[in-house]
């Protein structure tokens, strides 16, 4: 069945050519072709994992791949167009294309009254396009043409209520800030071509291990410049808050479920490269935990619902990232695919949210919908105990592996951070519950009256991804570290853990994970409990009853000692100023300088020279033909330049 | 001269009579487009036949000044090639603003037959007869709206500036013929590899290398000698621009194929380290300056002096020992004749209506008012900033990629090459989020350009798109082209 594999990534760029050449004249039905072709996508991609996962239709335990054809075969350089599906690919396959299609059928409520909808749906094609594209490429060139693609789709969806200044900065942000990793994954992929002569990803990881260390080491962490880039992590970072300017299904598509997840993909994908250095690892392991409690600091005090999640998914991939680095690859993959579910959710539900109190997104001014969207509300809070990490639901798994990798492997440093994060994480996500849903109303009398539910394309995707938010973990991580997830990912990882020396000791309930995992759950309650008794907590069901208590909020950030720590948070430690003083202010000054220095010196040099030459009272008439005699002059500079140089290399 | 002769030169001699044939054609039926142009694009065909007869083939004419080799047979395809594209963009622009569609077709053949001389040329003399018969025609049509002030201004500037080098480039000529004592490119040649073989080139030799690398820089509008171009890019109509920017500097990268490579191959540890200089000048300032820009022909022009930064990196990758650096030369000029050609095209369509001026906030909305357009002109872009897989992100990983196995310097020099690459995203993307996130002007000019046209369109945006999902194609004919005579 190998040969379906390219109809998963060719179906949306048709629905993108279509939507795209034709979709002004489709009017209100403009979105149709782009969801059926995802929808079609799915399917496709369904069939192909199970496959992959199940080893059957034609795929083996080691995957299988296609090859459409020679993409390049001249001379000493050698790639193709092929794709390839493993395992690993499969467990991407079916986030992407689950998550990507429920935003789309989400995105025909939520863009309804847009008039740029078929713009919208056509991006959002060539998005699922270029994101199935790099996770099914078999070379690094076509994972980097992917990775290019995505980065310009996000480009387009954050920028695309571009009249709006914020979202073209944010855009811009976005675009500027990927390209320094994508140069870095750039460099990379030149330095394995001219270390292994080859691009094919299987290829160079069987022969990885006969390059010297130190390109070794060079590969690896130019590959990991890319992957945090597009992942986010310190201290490329800085983009994804401001990225939530674009349209919410999209910071709940690419910015939380599928693209930022890139970075993590292409590091596990690449394990047989990073296994061989341990040095790197522990580079990944710390910018990863960095990242983690660093983002979880900041999301304590943001007011804007979906800046809120957007720190929080900058803490959860330091997470993934984190994991990786410590050498628990398959926790990394699940944390980020419960991630996924979780965090697509809660997105599209404050999106829900926001559309409910009409385009508000500052906490400050909600709380009390509870009774009234009570959808949004109930599979929020799904989402939210799934990410705080409370048991039996996905976040608690998959958190748990990652922090029990962490110990067991030897990274206490990793481990310790990672806990208190996890305690943070429920701290912050009861604290956005609490000040959206519980409490008194403090939303804007105007905009109370009309407060109502999201339409039924909007709610049933909610309702949809919670189903996994709660039952994925006990699906695909239970029993711990030996559940189907790890039996799927097997032949992906094995070699890499093996070669990296560490005897995996069975998950032991009674023993060291038991202790850990009772240890972390019983801080998640803790921080739980404080939220509720800062912000309020109101489940009637649950016979809980707190009301907020903003004066001590506000008590607290005044005392002595935590003062500091909270102006640190609620300025984001001052990272955007520092670039801003970097690159917008310094690299403003530059290009301006060097068109300055066109103008002036190099012209001016020119025109300088030919003015005295010519004499002053001359000026009046050189204005045009004086210029070309200043050029012929300057290009006589120029020779007399070269003439001295080759005389230099003539007589060296 | 001999028969055997005229016919190893047939596709010049048949393009002189088509050319001929074109204005016969205007004199019969005197202001009538559509004979104009079946001529011309007719007569470009049986070139193109005359020149595939060849294809595979060797030869030369005239006691080895002419040669026909597999260089010659791309380089000449390309030329027809770029000829038919401008001749189809052209037609709707000047005919609404009453310029003879007949001459213009008649002195762009003649150009292009010089252009083809230019690519056969394995003598010193011919090859400078052969390059005047390309600029002169060049400076004609950079002029060609007569009426209008910047465009005379620039053609004006254009001649004699280009004057002002050709004479330089002469000279350089000169000095080497008096060194070596021929002027044939193997004979110049075998005499500079018996100069290098006892030791140190002689200050004259030097001088005269000098001569020729400012000549040939002028040529291709290397910084520090592209001062003319943006003024005579800006002021020429946007057709003759599409032309100027890729003929003259394909052809110019012919000459330094037959002369740099060719007769002057045995020197290339010399002018090794000044192209790199030039390069790394090259594509850094092209690219800086390119950014402030805000009109898109004019940032087009100072784009276009950055890409002769990139073809130069294939040159040093030449001299550092790299073959593979002249095959990643020719495919940089096949993909960037499409690419560019259609974006300069798209320029022309918005244009159509006289009086639109080419600043970016033409642009604006063009994705909502003209979806095809739109996406053709973002294509354009895309490749142009060498994303994957275009044919433009080939073109640039070629060239680079020799760079980076020629070694030493040259990895220096690929390295700075992509961080240009990269930096040029930024003005192209602009152009697109111009054309996707801004509202249209109210004066736009609604753009629907002729069948004609629209034909040509197709076939940049084809071969951009097929450059890139098949670079085999033409990277086999290149890899075919980067052995040849001299």
């Amino acid at each position: 069945m190998t040969f379906l594999i390219p109809l998963i990534p060719l179906l949306p760029l048709a629905g993108f050519a279509i939507t795209g050449l034709l979709g002004r004249e489709m009017g209100k039905q403009s979105h149709k072709v782009a969801v059926w072709a995802v929808v079609a996508s799915w399917l496709v991609a369904m069939l192909v994992a199970f496959g992959a996962l199940s080893h059957t239709l034609g795929f083996d335990a080691a995957g299988a791949g296609i090859k459409l054809w020679d993409w390049i075969p001249a001379t000493g350089f050698h790639a193709d167009m092929g794709f390839f599906v493993d395992p690993l690919t499969a467990c991407l396959l079916i986030v992407v294309t689950t998550i990507g299609m429920l935003v789309h059928i989400y995105s025909i409520g939520y863009m309804a009254h847009d008039e740029g909808k078929w713009r919208f749906f056509a991006y959002l094609n060539l998005f699922m396009f270029s994101m199935l594209m790099l996770i099914l490429a078999d070379n690094f060139l076509l994972v980097f043409a992917g990775w290019e693609l995505v980065g310009l789709c996000s480009y387009l969806l954050i920028g695309f209520w571009f009249p709006r200044r914020s979202a073209a900065e944010a855009a811009k942000k976005a675009f500027l800030v990927n390209r320094v990793g994508d140069m870095g994954f750039a460099l990379g992929i030149m330095a394995i071509w001219t270390q292994l002569g080859t691009l094919n990803m299987q290829a160079v990881f069987a022969k990885f291990a006969g390059v010297p260390h130190e390109w070794q080491i060079a590969i690896a962490l130019l590959i990991l410049c890319g992957a945090i880039g597009k992942s986010a992590q310190f201290p490329l970072h800085v983009w994804l808050p401001d990225a939530m300017e674009g349209p919410t299904p999209v910071s709940a598509l690419i910015h939380a479920a599928t693209m930022v997840n890139a970075g993590v993909y292409l590091i596990a994908r690449c394990n047989p490269i990073f296994g061989t250095v341990p040095e790197v690892m522990v580079i990944v392991a710390a910018i990863g935990i960095f990242t983690a409690i660093m983002a979880a600091s900041i999301a304590f005090t943001q007011t804007d619902i979906k800046r809120v999640l957007a720190y929080s998914t900058l803490s959860q991939l330091g997470y993934m990232f984190a994991s990786l680095g410590v050498g628990a690859w398959t926790a990394a993959i699940f944390h980020l695919m419960s991630h996924g579910f979780f965090k697509g959710l809660l997105f599209l539900g404050s999106g829900s949210v926001i559309h409910a109190v009409d385009g508000e997104q500052d906490m400050r001014k909600m709380g009390g919908l509870a009774r009234k969207i009570p959808i949004t509300y109930v599979t929020m809070l799904i989402g939210s105990v799934a990410i705080a990490g409370v048991p039996p639901l996905a976040g608690f798994f998959s958190k748990d592996e990652i922090l029990g990798g962490a110990f067991k492997n030897g990274f206490l440093w990793v481990w310790a951070i990672g806990f208190v994060v996890a305690g943070m994480t429920a701290f912050y996500m009861f604290r956005l519950m609490g000040m959206t849903f519980w409490g008194q109303s403090r939303v804007d009398p105007e905009k109370e009256h009309p407060t109502h539910e999201s339409p039924p394309t909007m709610t049933r995707p909610l309702i949809l991804l919670a189903i996994p938010a709660i039952f994925l973990g006990l699906l695909i991580g239970f029993p711990p570290e030996s559940g189907l997830l790890h039996q799927w990912l097997a032949p992906v990882f094995e070699a890499t853990i093996t070669a990296s020396g560490r005897t995996e000791a069975a998950y032991s309930f009674f023993g060291i994970d038991g202790v850990l995992a009772i240890g972390t759950t019983a801080l998640v309650a803790v921080a739980i409990v404080m939220a509720w008794r800062l912000f309020g907590v109101n489940m009637p069901a649950l016979g809980l009853h707190a009301e907020p208590r903003p004066d001590r909020v506000r008590e607290l950030s005044e005392r002595q000692g935590l003062a500091e720590l909270y102006r640190g948070s609620s300025h984001k430690w001052w990272f955007d100023d520092l670039n801003n003083l970097l690159f917008v202010v310094w690299g403003g000054k530059l290009a301006a300088a060097v068109f300055w220095f066109d103008r002036t010196v190099i012209d001016g040099t020119v025109n300088g020279i030919g003015t005295v030459t010519t004499g002053a009272g001359m000026r009046l008439r050189q204005v045009q033909t004086g210029r070309v005699q200043n050029y012929a002059l300057g290009i006589a500079l120029g020779l007399i330049a070269m003439a001295v140089g080759y005389i230099l290399i003539a007589v060296r | 001269m001999n028969w055997s002769d005229i016919g190893t030169i047939s596709p010049v001699v048949i393009a002189v009579l088509v050319a001929a044939a074109v204005l016969v054609v205007d004199m019969v039926a005197p202001g009538r487009r559509d004979p104009v142009i079946v001529t011309a694009l007719g007569g470009l065909g049986i070139v193109a036949v005359a020149i595939l007869i060849q294809a595979g083939r060797s030869g030369s004419a005239f006691g080895g000044a002419y040669s026909l080799d597999n260089l010659t047979v791309f380089l000449d395809m390309l030329f027809v090639a770029i000829a038919a594209l401008t001749i189809m963009f052209a037609a709707d622009y000047l005919e609404p603003r009453g310029l003879p569609i007949a001459e213009f077709a008649a002195v762009l053949i003649f150009a292009v037959t010089g252009a083809m001389l230019v690519a056969g040329s394995t003598d010193l003399l011919l090859l400078f007869v052969a390059l005047e018969l390309m600029v002169l025609p060049g400076y004609m049509l950079a002029g060609f709206a007569r009426h209008d002030p910047y465009s005379t201004e620039g053609a004006i500037k254009y001649f004699l500036l280009g004057s002002f080098s050709s004479a330089i480039l002469l000279f350089g000529l000169a000095y080497v013929w008096g060194i070596t004592g021929t002027t044939r490119v193997d004979g110049v040649a075998a005499a500079l590899a018996t100069v290098v073989a006892t030791g140190k080139i002689a200050p004259g030799l030097a001088m005269g290398l000098a001569f020729m690398t400012t000549g040939v820089a002028f040529k291709m509008a290397a910084v520090p000698f592209h001062y003319w171009t943006p003024d005579a890019y800006q002021g020429s109509p946007t057709p003759v621009t599409a032309y100027l920017s890729v003929g003259p500097k394909v052809g110019a990268f012919a000459i330094a194929l037959r002369l740099f490579v060719g007769a002057l191959g045995p020197l290339k540890a010399d002018w090794l380290p000044v192209v790199i200089v030039l390069a790394a000048l090259t594509m850094t300032l092209g690219n800086l300056v390119a950014i402030t820009q805000d009109n898109v022909k004019r940032m087009l022009a100072y784009s276009s002096i950055a890409h002769t930064g990139y073809i130069l990196v294939g040159l040093a990758a030449y001299a550092g020992g790299e073959q593979s650096g002249l095959s990643a030369i020719l495919f940089y000029g096949a993909a960037y004749t499409f690419m560019n050609m259609g974006a300069f095209a798209v320029v022309t369509a918005l244009q159509r209506r006289p009086g639109v001026s080419s600043q970016i906030a033409t642009f604006a909305g063009l994705g909502r008012r003209d979806p095809w357009l739109g996406a053709l002109m973002a294509l354009f872009l895309l490749s142009l900033t060498g994303i994957p897989p275009l044919a433009g992100f080939w073109a640039k990983a070629y060239v680079i990629l020799a760079a980076i196995q020629a070694g030493g310097w040259l990895t220096v020099l690929a390295v700075l090459a992509m961080i240009n690459a990269a930096a040029a995203a930024f003005y192209y993307l602009r152009v697109v989020v111009y054309m996707y996130m801004r509202e249209p002007t109210g004066d736009a000019a609604p753009s629907s350009p002729g069948a004609l046209f629209r034909t040509g369109l197709a076939i940049t945006g084809v071969g951009t798109l097929i450059f890139g999902l098949f670079p085999a194609l033409v990277a086999a004919a290149a890899d075919a082209a980067n052995v040849f005579h001299g």
